[in-house]
């Protein structure tokens, strides 16, 4: 929880800092998905969460708009899997020792997905890794490839916080307070995703996109698939393909 | 803020179980959660639940299992506690706690601190109330009007850590529903045949304890903040539940299951001393010790003292803990006592002596994780 | 000290990202003098030093970020100091160095600093040998832990001596999955380089 707790406030960091909202990607370097092999992709359980921001700046988990968030937001993947042809592969958790494994590099990827929010997007950046985007779990991965037959795995994460009619309020106050030369800016929601893809031959991280601010609420249908299309539209996904046009990212960051 | 919640939550008192019907029964993995608030929690909880089931915290061991879950059945009855899962997790506090789905979360601490099967039921009891009563929904429903439901979670042992500031508020309610709790309660124990004075005990022997940190620390034992703000006074509390013990009618079986329990828990002693030790709160664990040598100082617990007497490592403390050691030997102690006996003797100057301990040690032990270092403390070549 | 390293890197993400503790490059093959104590080192590979303070006699190097691989020195720590900065001195409160210590008491100290201040039982020491750190004679030990709700399991190593009535001591912890053998040779090679006084 400790870990996921920080996560949260690096996530938290990420809707307030001042850069401008939308997605921001990198791709390993020179990176291409191989051309004489399909691209299947074990997709991994999204760890998504919809609540609502109170005036505190505390959020409120909502099981009800979470529920229909995961719905929405899993139709959307499936769909967005299926037009760029990748095959999605299931992973059998109830077999033997296949929960542990999952448990495993589930872990170790926040662990890893935290390391690149805090230092490549949002947190100090470490001089090491300037011109470097080269995270990984360890060939060790392949182990998901054994168990699910897929030669990438997707991790998804997801926290959508709307704004309270408190929060909204806290907002007004804070801009008004502007006009008196004392100036507290509240964001209102936040909305912040990212999504990551694995090399399960090498566990190299290929691909990480995180996405901040809203593309449509994902507690409907329309708004899930906006918010899916968007974070996964630089995603490379045919065989043979590079990172999108956001490729040089890592270099100019 | 992790013990803060262990005390809280641990609110020890039995309760009425479904004694008291003004409420509709808890919601159950058939029924599902009702509303809004309600699917909210429980969405939390399953999803804990699913973590938890992977965690390289819980305790999988059959037999304390088994033996944890046969108390409770016993406690509540045998259709009160199906479909509930019981997880025990390696966490060095007191603290028992049920989710609204029927997850109950036993930490390993709370197993050094009840002393027979009758306190372990007057523990799991309570926690089954509150399910019952569902009085995790009303405590959440409660903060969400306080402050947000975010707080939950500083609460709840599963859950993240925020701010301990607003626990104060938060609990009055809960101080209100423990009591609650409380008047209703000790009938259920009395029914299966349990002790009814074990609940007042464990509240006593909670309060020595947080004394014993505190002199030990040279502080004054909190009286704000953490249980004491948030719970009433616990020598009241204690008081209360001995008078309503002693009001229940006589006769009637009352177990207490001394024997059961010390025979059921002989295998993790020894981890769950040591966890304990490790915690560098000198004060709480002699106590515990000596509570636990009530029946007079086995071997284990003689060594378990010198190790607590040379981690302290204050003056005096390695020759005490030689004497333990010594002690624990002499009554057929485990082989580490003979590791202890080397290394207290050493550190008090008696390198012959605690050399030979050490020797000792290693062609008892010839596998010892530490192996190549004992060897060149103790003075051997190799 | 993972809790205290993440601790603060919450703290200071919340309060804005230029106010955030940087990095300093570690480059290859240039000694680095610690903490402005008498203990250098000089790495194989480029490291990133953490800005932030892990306590008075400590400081923290990383590859891929904190989560990922610890790189920890704890330098001239006097007799009654803990190991690192207390998390929470009132109700629990760390263990303190002595310099009458010996090796199998260092390792109980850091074992039991590491149970309090990241509130974990996962913890067990793996081997204590005697080892040579900066020409003197001190220890080595090897561990593991995890931390609860982060669930990742770790390893680790360190290498340390008594020197002066003051304890030296590098430890490099990183996930048993991957992180740990990919660079224990590289922690090695920091500890064989490193010089007291």
């Amino acid at each position: 929880m400790l870990k996921r707790l920080a996560l949260g406030v690096a996530a938290a960091a990420l809707v307030t800092s001042p850069a401008a909202a939308g997605p921001k990607d990198f791709t390993a370097q020179g990176y291409a998905l191989p051309a004489d092999k399909p691209v299947t992709i074990v997709l991994m359980r999204p760890d998504m969460e919809v609540g609502e921001l109170q005036a505190g700046g505390m959020v409120e988990p909502n099981a009800d708009w979470t529920k229909a968030a995961r719905e929405h937001l899993a139709k959307a993947m499936e769909s967005a899997h299926k037009s760029r042809n990748i095959e999605l592969k299931p992973i059998d958790e109830s077999q033997e020792g296949n929960a542990q494994l999952v448990a495993d590099y589930e872990a170790l990827h926040r662990a890893v997905a935290e390391a690149i929010v805090t230092y490549k997007y949002y947190g100090a950046k470490l001089p090491t890794k300037k011109d470097q985007f080269d995270w990984t779990l360890g060939p060790g991965a392949q182990k998901l490839g054994e168990a699910s037959g897929a030669n990438y795995a997707l991790f998804f994460y997801g926290r959508d916080n709307f704004a309270s009619a408190s929060r909204k309020a806290v907002q007004v106050a804070g801009m008004l307070g502007c006009l008196i030369g004392m100036c507290i800016i509240t964001s209102g929601g936040q909305h912040v995703y990212y999504a990551s893809l694995v090399e399960l031959s090498t566990g190299n991280v290929v691909w990480f996109n995180v996405l901040r601010g809203s593309k449509g609420d994902v507690r409907e249908a329309e708004g899930a698939q906006g918010m899916v299309d968007a974070i996964m539209a630089s995603m490379p996904s045919r065989p043979g393909e590079g990172g999108k046009a956001t490729t040089v990212a890592a270099k100019a960051r | 803020m992790r013990f803060v919640s262990a005390i809280t939550a641990a609110a020890v008192v039995l309760a009425g179980m479904p004694a008291t019907a003004q409420d509709a029964p808890a919601p159950t993995a058939a029924t599902g959660p009702q509303d809004e608030d309600e699917r909210g929690l429980w969405m939390q909880v399953e999803d804990a639940e699913r973590k938890l089931k992977a965690s390289n915290f819980v305790i999988r061991d059959p037999a304390l299992n088994d033996y944890v879950r046969s108390v409770y059945c016993k406690a509540v009855g045998p259709s009160e506690c199906a479909g509930v899962r019981i997880y025990i997790t390696r966490t060095p506090f007191f603290n028992a706690s049920m989710a609204p789905n029927g997850m109950m979360q036993i930490w390993s601490g709370l197993f050094l601190r009840v002393r027979d099967e009758a306190q372990l039921a007057a523990v799991l009891a309570h926690e089954h109330t509150h399910y019952r009563q569902r009085h995790s929904l009303r405590l959440f429903r409660n903060i969400k009007d306080k402050t947000n439901a975010a707080a939950w979670l500083a609460i709840v042992p599963f859950a993240g850590i925020i701010s301990l500031g607003m626990l104060g508020s938060i609990f009055s309610f809960s101080r209100e529903m423990e009591r609650e709790a409380d008047s209703g309660s000790l009938t259920a124990l009395s029914a299966s045949g349990y002790d009814p004075e074990a609940a007042s005990q464990i509240w006593g022997q909670m309060l020595a304890e947080f004394d014993a940190t505190a002199a030990e620390r040279k502080r004054k034992r909190r009286s704000e903040g953490g249980m004491f703000a948030t719970h009433p006074p616990s020598v009241e509390r204690q008081a209360d539940l001995k008078k309503q013990a002693a009001a229940l009618p006589a006769g009637g079986e009352r177990r207490r299951g001394k024997d059961s329990y010390r025979a059921a828990l002989a295998p993790y002693w020894a981890d769950l001393i040591d966890d304990q030790i490790k915690l560098n709160d000198f004060g709480a664990t002699d106590l515990l010790l000596g509570q636990l040598a009530s029946d007079g100082w086995t071997a284990e617990l003689l060594f378990a003292r010198g190790e607590l007497h040379r981690a302290r490592g204050a003056a005096g403390d390695f020759d005490k803990a030689a004497g333990y050691y010594a002690d624990a030997v002499a009554r057929g102690a485990p082989v580490e006592a003979q590791r202890g006996l080397g290394m207290a003797l050493l550190r008090s100057g008696k390198s012959a002596e605690g050399q030979a301990a050490l020797k000792e040690y290693l062609r008892l032990r010839p596998e010892a994780k530490d192996k190549a270092m004992i060897a060149m403390l103790a003075g051997e070549s190799s | 000290m993972r809790k205290f390293l993440m601790i603060a890197g919450g703290a200071a993400l919340l309060a804005a990202a230029p106010a955030m503790a940087g990095f300093k490059l570690m480059p290859a093959g240039q000694p680095q003098l610690i903490r402005k104590s008498a203990l250098t080192v000089t790495p194989g590979i480029a490291w990133n030093r953490l800005g932030a303070r892990l306590g008075r006699n400590a400081e923290a190097w990383t590859l891929d970020g904190n989560t990922l691989n610890d790189l920890i020195f704890y330098t001239a720590i006097p007799a009654g100091q803990t190991l690192f900065r207390e998390v929470d001195k009132k109700n629990k409160p760390l263990p303190k160095f002595d310099a009458k210590m010996l090796a199998p008491d260092v390792v109980a100290m850091f074992e039991s600093s590491y149970r309090i201040a990241n509130s974990t039982s996962l913890f067990s020491v793996d081997s204590v040998e005697p080892a040579t750190f900066a020409g003197k004679p001190g220890f080595r030990f090897t561990y593991s832990f995890t931390i609860q709700n982060e669930e990742v399991r770790r390893s680790g190593e360190a290498t340390g001596a008594i020197v002066n009535g003051q304890l030296y001591m590098i430890t490099f912890e990183a996930p048993k999955i991957h992180y740990y053998d990919r660079n224990i040779a590289d922690y090695r090679a920091v500890v064989a380089s490193a010089k007291v006084g």
